[in-house]
């Protein structure tokens, strides 16, 4: 793998490095992890967004972006994310290594200051956030809600997870809701801000050709300096624990899922469907949900690619994907409208046939293979050892790689109908034309 | 096997020509996991007109086709490519652009088994009325996910304000209708003029040794006696001098307005370094003018014209040159007029030496970050070599480039009558759950 983590911590703030001369870019993230709530999830997502729009050292947006431009274009960016029953506001950092620049002496150290800034030292002009930048954001902010049903595949997707997650935290809207956008003010997001500095941890991760042990400490110090400025951050006897997710439970019986169709003016259909698996990432069972959810719908030789593409010609994509944390599973595909009902009785075929052992030696096989490459492939990326371990943070459960490489290799078939047992359709979402335009 | 060391960059590139004319690059990445090859013939969405070699007259195929042959070359006699890879343990895929179509693999283990079964599917063309058939339902699909897509519909919008009838503003994929017409033997005429081993390029990527990968790719390709190489006749149409039209409207379920704009260049420079020179200049201009660091990204977005998704980028090619810039905007019209005026502006008064200092930096550093995707790299290393550039140049280049070169690139490339806007607009009560 990749390498491991040198870690220091101080205060609510913990710094994680990796050193590694793999790439020529260093890579930074730095998360905090908020429990989802309707109450805040609108305030701290537009948070992030804020906070990029200037620094006591570099008031107004243009200013500090064009500070990060002058270090050979170093860049950041921030936004929020939902994580299983959490929000995590989270800023990248990305930053040339000056192995490669021998004309930029300095540059990390420098980038990292403006990182640290960024996040702990913003322009607070009548100690608040600046209520331009935040009306502005505002504006965004809505529109920006407003625009998840541009992406139509996005979309579906979305109003699966809601409808599914009526009743639990997880389906709440990652950026929050419309008619909670106006009731954030300056004063009101920046006592956000401070609770959410004073309660909960900031992750730092970073890798890069960096010694890991001085580099930690060097990061910290930095961290710590920028949030001494405003006296964030140091409230360690009030910290709390990220929230831990907990998975979806079933409440259906035998009874078929329901269905749910919404209408729009366009010309595909999406068909969804939202799975509960019975089996989340802290379940022993979880190297065979990913193998369950390869077999059905993860790979071009899955068999949903296989029923509904190649041989029903019924759709250009047919998939299944994991929401791990929640031990959820979602099917997506685009069809002609008219061929719904055949679409959805080839889905639901594919998981009985799954459950009733109906898995060759091949599918198996490929799997196991396909998914091993995916770990391995992701460790070319510098952030996946950072994401596992959030995913560890949340789930309540650590997995290395190399731990969920040999639990995938030692998945059986009898794991896999057993997972197939406890799978069940909660909500099939159908999104369609407006009936107008068919009998236009 | 030549080879060519890039001293900053502290990378190297094997490369050869083999004597059916196939040329092979080889980049050794030892800290990574995967190899990733891709495999690219010159021949893509608008290479409708052609001579067959050996043939008469020139021949006329539907609009799609070459996204056609792309999905259909992973049918073989035996079955599916897709399982092929999968028995060792390999993901693959493809992509058509308009002027290529490239085949792809990455695999952390069994890469000669991979690289074999790459370059066999591709060379192993497998086409029958059956399986020709079946592939419309699904690609009529694809076609129907891109109708409802805004980002595309408005880039299509903007293609054809500046293209006109062009085959460069044709889609990719063509449409329902046209790939309906497609047959088996359009699609041997167009596999057998186009993917001779003499138009393609291979590039392996990876934690491998260069001398081994030659060797395979060598022997492979001994056996299979391909003829030599015919010249290829294309028969394209002139790139018209001005925009078709100066803007094309269409309309689609969106809660907000979303607009493309841009310049069209009047002339392209035949010699490559000159439009790698130009490009890059371009580039820094555009950065330094509409990116977060610029005086104006903000203004814009604080006006309420545009939002943060706002970008600008400039694109040119052997065949064509154009910005296209935008995003989504309440006021498309006031948005486009806005920063048309800023580009006049600044081809007339030019680029603050400051601004132009940073950016030219930015760029530096910011070209890095390609090395770090070996996928990337890979693809945009053969897409320019395929346009007589080498990409790993850029970096000497920036260095080397001055406010001067960017002021002529933006006073050559800002013309007033080459300016075109796409919108597309919501659908008016275009929502409605039930």
């Amino acid at each position: 793998m990749n390498g491991s983590w040198h870690t220091e911590t101080e205060a609510l703030i913990a710094v994680h490095v990796m050193e590694t001369d793999k790439y020529k870019m260093t890579t930074g993230l730095a998360a905090w992890h908020m429990p989802l709530s309707k109450e805040t999830v609108t305030q701290y997502a537009i948070l992030p967004h804020v906070l990029l729009r200037g620094t006591r050292a570099h008031p107004g947006p243009e200013r500090l972006m064009q500070a990060f431009d002058e270090l050979y274009g170093a860049s950041i960016s921030g936004g929020a994310a939902k994580q299983g029953d959490s929000q995590t506001i989270q800023f990248t950092l990305q930053c040339a290594s000056e192995t490669h620049l021998p004309e930029a002496k300095g540059l990390f150290g420098d980038a990292l200051e403006l990182f640290a800034q960024t996040l702990y030292d913003p322009f607070l002009p009548g100690g608040v956030f600046a209520e331009k930048a935040v009306s502005t954001e505002k504006t965004l902010h809505r529109q920006r809600i407003e625009n998840a049903m541009n992406d139509k595949i996005a979309y579906a997707g979305d109003r699966c997870v809601q409808l599914m997650f009526a009743e639990d935290p997880f389906g709440i809207p990652r950026n929050g809701y419309v008619e909670a956008v106006g009731q954030v003010d300056s004063a009101s997001l920046y006592n956000a801000y401070r609770e959410m500095t004073g309660s909960q941890t900031l992750h730092v991760y970073l890798v890069g050709p960096l010694p890991a042990k001085e580099t930690a400490r060097m990061i910290l110090d930095t961290f710590l300096h920028a949030a001494q400025a405003q006296g964030l951050a140091s409230a360690e006897d009030s910290a709390q624990t990220a929230p831990l997710t907990h998975p979806f439970r079933s409440t259906r019986r035998s009874e078929p899922a329901e269905l749910v169709v919404e209408r729009l003016d366009v010309t595909q259909g999406k068909l969804n469907f939202g799975i509960s698996t019975g089996v989340a990432y802290a379940d022993d069972a979880y190297p065979a949900l990913l193998v369950y959810n390869g077999i059905l719908g993860g790979f071009p030789h899955s068999k949903l690619f296989v029923n509904v593409r190649e041989k029903a010609s019924l759709a250009y994509y047919a998939s299944s994907r994991l929401e791990g944390l929640k031990g959820a599973m979602f099917v997506q595909s685009g069809i002609e409208i008219d061929k719904m009902d055949r679409a959805r009785d080839i889905i639901l075929e594919q998981l009985e046939a799954i459950a009733s052992g109906n898995i060759t030696d091949d599918e198996l096989d490929f799997t196991k293979d396909g998914l091993t490459n995916q770990y391995l492939l992701s460790d070319d990326q510098p952030m996946t050892g950072a994401m596992l371990q959030m995913y560890g943070r949340l789930s309540g459960r650590d997995r290395s790689v190399d731990e969920l490489l040999r639990g995938i290799l030692s998945v059986t078939r009898a794991d896999v109908i057993d997972v197939a047992r406890g799978v069940k359709p909660e909500i099939v979402y159908f999104l369609r034309d407006r009936e107008e335009v068919r009998h236009a | 096997m030549r080879e060519t060391y890039y001293e900053t960059l502290q990378e190297r590139v094997y490369e050869e020509t083999l004597p059916n004319g196939l040329r092979v690059f080889v980049l050794e990445k030892p800290g990574f996991r995967q190899t990733y090859a891709c495999f690219t013939t010159r021949y893509g969405s608008i290479d409708n007109d052609f001579t067959v070699p050996g043939g008469e007259g020139v021949r006329h195929v539907p609009d799609g086709i070459a996204h056609f042959l792309e999905h259909k070359m992973f049918e073989e006699e035996h079955g599916d490519v897709f399982n092929d890879f999968a028995r060792q343990g390999a993901q693959t895929n493809a992509f058509t652009t308009f002027d290529s179509t490239t085949y792809l693999f990455s695999s952390t283990s069994r890469v000669l088994d991979n690289l074999t079964t790459l370059v066999d599917f591709v060379q192993r063309p497998y086409f029958t009325d059956e399986n020709v058939e079946k592939e419309k339902g699904i690609i009529a699909q694809e076609i129907r996910m891109y109708d409802d897509n805004a980002f595309w519909q408005v880039f299509k919008g903007l293609l054809r304000g500046l293209y006109g009838e062009h085959p460069l503003s044709v889609d990719i994929a063509g449409t329902v209708d046209s790939i309906m017409q497609i047959s088996k033997d359009d699609l041997y005429d167009c596999y057998n003029t186009f993917y001779h081993p003499g138009n393609m390029v291979l590039f392996v990527v990876g934690p491998l040794d260069a001398k081994t990968i030659m060797e395979h790719v060598r022997k492979n390709q001994e056996g299979k006696g391909y003829e030599p190489r015919r010249e290829i006749i294309r028969t394209l149409p002139e790139v018209q001098r001005c925009p078709a039209s100066s803007r094309v409207e269409m309309h689609l379920a969106l809660s907000q307005p979303r607009t493309l704009f841009g310049f069209k260049d009047d002339q392209v420079p035949n010699e490559p370094l000159l439009r790698q020179r130009h490009e890059a200049a371009m580039e820094i201009a555009l950065d330094g003018l509409f990116s977060r660091g610029s005086d104006l990204y903000y203004a814009l977005i604080d006006e309420g014209l545009a939002d943060a998704g706002f970008s600008a980028s400039y694109e040119l090619t052997p065949l064509y040159g154009h910005t296209m810039m935008g995003g989504n905007s309440n006021q498309p019209e006031a948005l486009s007029e806005r920063v048309r005026e800023a580009l006049v502006a600044a081809a007339q008064a030019g680029l603050d030496r400051g601004v132009f200092e940073r950016t030219r930096k930015k760029a530096v550093g910011r070209f890095l970050s390609l090395l770090d995707s070996p996928q990337g790299l890979a693809n945009v290393y053969t897409q320019q070599i395929l346009r007589g550039l080498d990409v790993l140049t850029t970096l000497e280049l920036l260095r080397n480039l001055s406010l001067d070169d960017v002021n002529a690139a933006l006073r050559a490339h800002v013309q007033p009558d080459q300016f075109s806007v796409s919108i597309v607009w919501p659908k008016v009560d275009g929502s409605e759950p039930t």
